[in-house]
């Protein structure tokens, strides 16, 4: 591996870009139009522009990048995470080409990609998974099948899409009366957002804590688990508050989990660096939920405990130089944990806003990292994501790592485009987070807690006055010295 | 000089009545001593938001951002979004009937449910859009007759276009429910704001309002 293509945008392609660099590998960004001015342009050696109507379909067109590939003398491609990272057939399309995927091989893409199969795969080794039912074909005398089955595994049932993720397609089924109808519309949407319309159910755990496992693996059954990661805080079924390690785990949970997850990868012959989720009911059970075959965004956290670059791995196990470290190697030092600042109204349903990052300033200290993908004077469009950047703080305990976190939120500035910034700080500092006591349901329980608190009148005050003195008319009114004066020059006090 | 402001709901006058030595401005019940130590405007070279105000003798380093009549204040590890009002105006010059369904985000039209001169009922849905992963169904708060529909299936939308418009009911000349009253004609929004303002929203999107917090 010599030039490496990054198929991606944003944060993780400036991530990626800077290990790259480091590796004294070449490394060439691609971007849509109205990507043109972001960061991962300037940062790589060199910048490709890629064309389609939708921004967002620009990264996700295979020919286009394979092309681009080519003609800059490529001949590797990393697939950051989203967009086409688990993606089978771009794997698979790479490889034909000759070229390197940063990535695990096709076949294991699928696997896990269909998650049916994948939790099959999972029971046969031994994994745990939750009492389910699958559906196999969505037509309606399967439906009839389904649901028969799901009555039989009781409820509360969640019912999930195959080819899902990201909590698109899921629904929680409280009743029988639901249950058909439910799976119909989870199938259709399923249909609609994966092409894809086979859903499963499974035994729905109340407040249960999600648990993840970052891995290495060679491709011939070598496995390595760089511990666990607790992502239990989520809005929307997305991860807003990632950390490592898990707090108030026991240790018996802790090792079981990360033998399980190794287990099941080394079953799979895993080539790369990946991620295997756990759900953790508050009965100590824990089940497999899905594999992710790619870098996962709140990655930093486990690097920022280890000590390691994980993409420096997944280059060095790409080129086929196996994994540089022994399991006893890998001891977490202290506690890491990841915000993720997205561009979104918390107040308002964590609605996606858009705008211009008019002023931005970055924290700095030894204990702080930024991962970001924006620049002042950049737009942020309903096009792309949400996410801007992700900031972490490690602390040599959790406590630290908190306070840490929370005086470098305070620091972080981002204007022009409402942020998360100021309702993270308040998760990150609630009573109950710094307990350690977290669920999925956390954000949803504590709501009350964590609205703005009312601003003092001195705040308001000040804000008043700074937002007024911006103003051209207030100032000239304010400042400017009348004709007469000024022609007196100094001679006023 | 009086300079409103408001802060969410707030409306603060800011009142200079003072210039020298420092700007004396009253706000509210409050007379404030305030000193500005720097300034540079945002479109002028050498910008980076940073300001320094005294105010009655205790120094505020913070950072601000004006976009027209919005200014976003960083002070204290705290955003505020101010309002810059017109001048002399009230809540009041802004309090106008509303007789449009706006996008409370931006999205894509999924499906449309209602055409122009269509009369509609409470509850009625209008249009079925996806933002952030999420379908919702926006529905009629009221009863309204449709003057047009604004977008076209599977178009896009940015935040705070008009998505449908109604023509004057029977019910009510010049139409329609004040701003003030919240939602307007159209009165849902997405699941995803769960804001309690919506009516009802699809069962596609009804599951994320009422099951935050399961696992992926």
């Amino acid at each position: 591996v010599k030039r490496v293509l990054i198929a991606n945008r944003g944060e993780i392609a400036c991530r990626i870009i800077r290990t790259v660099r480091q590796e004294n590998l070449g490394s060439v960004a691609v971007y849509h139009h109205e990507d043109r001015n972001a960061p991962h342009v300037a940062a790589a050696d060199l910048a490709v522009e890629i064309e389609a109507d939708v921004p967002t379909a620009a990264y996700l067109d295979q020919h286009q990048l394979l092309a681009v590939a080519r003609r800059t003398g490529c001949d590797a491609i990393h697939p950051g995470y989203g967009f086409l990272s688990e993606n089978a057939q771009f794997a698979e399309r790479v490889e034909q080409e000759g070229l390197t995927f940063i990535g695990p091989d096709a076949a294991v893409v699928r696997l896990m990609g269909d998650k049916i199969r994948a939790r099959e795969f999972a029971a046969r080794h031994g994994v745990p998974i939750a009492p389910s039912v699958t559906q196999d074909a969505g037509q309606a005398p399967a439906f009839d099948e389904f649901v028969s089955h799901a009555l039989r595994v009781g409820f509360p049932l969640l019912i999930k899409a195959a080819a899902g993720g990201g909590g698109k397609g899921m629904r929680i089924v409280r009743n029988s009366a639901e249950l058909l109808e439910s799976a119909r519309v989870a199938s259709s949407e399923a249909q609609r957002y994966f092409s894809d319309p086979r859903v499963y159910a499974e035994r729905y755990v109340e407040r249960p804590r999600h648990i993840e496992v970052q891995v290495l693996g060679d491709g011939k059954g070598n496995v390595l688990h760089l511990h666990e990661r607790e992502c239990s805080i989520q809005r929307r079924y997305q991860k807003i508050v990632e950390e490592s390690p898990a707090p108030e785990l026991p240790e018996q949970t802790r090792e079981a989990i990360c033998e399980a997850a190794v287990r099941l990868v080394a079953a799979a012959r895993y080539r790369n660096a990946g991620t295997v989720e756990f759900m953790l009911a508050p009965d100590g059970q824990f089940y497999f939920l899905e594999m992710n075959t790619r870098l996962q965004v709140e990655h930093p956290v486990t690097e920022q405990v280890l000590g390691i670059d994980l993409v420096r791995e997944q280059l060095r196990i790409a080129r086929g130089e196996g994994l540089a470290w022994r399991q006893q190697d890998l001891e977490p030092r202290g506690h890491a944990i990841e915000c993720r600042i997205c561009a979104e109204e918390p107040e308002h349903g964590f609605r996606p806003a858009t705008g211009k990052v008019g002023v931005l300033h970055v924290p700095t200290g030894e204990d702080v990292r930024f991962d970001g993908g924006i620049r002042a004077g950049q737009a942020v469009s309903p096009a792309f994501d949400s996410m801007l950047a992700k900031l972490v703080a490690w602390g040599d305990t959790r406590e630290r790592a908190a306070a840490t976190l929370g005086q470098a939120l305070g620091d972080l500035v981002i204007l022009g485009v409402p942020t998360n910034i100021d309702y993270l700080r308040r998760v990150i500092a609630h009573p109950a987070f710094l307990a350690g006591r977290l669920h999925t349901a956390f954000l949803t329980e504590h709501a009350t807690d964590l609205l703005a608190p009312t601003p003092s009148e001195r705040e308001l005050a000040v804000a008043a006055v700074a937002a007024a003195l911006t103003d051209p008319e207030f100032r000239r009114v304010a400042f400017e010295v009348p004709e007469m004066q000024a022609a007196m020059g100094g001679w006023r006090n | 000089m009086i300079r409103k402001v408001n802060i969410g709901e707030q409306i603060l006058p800011v009142e200079l009545v003072g210039r020298r030595p420092a700007l004396a401005l009253r706000i509210g019940q409050g007379l404030l001593t305030v000193l500005e130590h720097s300034h540079v405007a945002a479109d002028a070279p050498g910008f980076d938001g940073a300001f320094e105000v005294t105010v009655d003798g205790l120094t505020y380093r913070g950072w601000r951002y004006r976009m027209g009549r919005e200014v976003h204040v960083r002070v204290g590890g705290r955003t505020f979004v101010v309002g810059l009002r017109e001048a002399g105006s009230g809540l009041g010059a802004e309090e106008e009937s509303q007789t449009e369904l706006r996008a409370q985000m931006p999205g894509v039209v999924v499906g449309i449910h209602c055409q122009a001169g269509q009369a509609v009922a409470k509850g009625d849905p209008l249009l079925t859009v996806e933002s952030m992963k999420l379908q919702a169904t926006l529905v009629a708060a009221r009863e309204a007759v449709i003057e047009k529909v604004h977008v076209e299936a599977e178009s896009a939308f940015e935040r705070g276009v008009v998505l449908v418009s109604f023509a004057a009911t029977a019910g009510g000349a010049g139409g329609a429910v004040s701003a003030a009253s919240g939602a307007g004609v159209a009165g849902a929004v997405s699941a995803a704001t769960g804001a309690g303002v919506a009516d009802t929203v699809s069962a596609a999107s009804g599951a994320g309002v009422a099951v935050a917090g399961g696992v992926r």
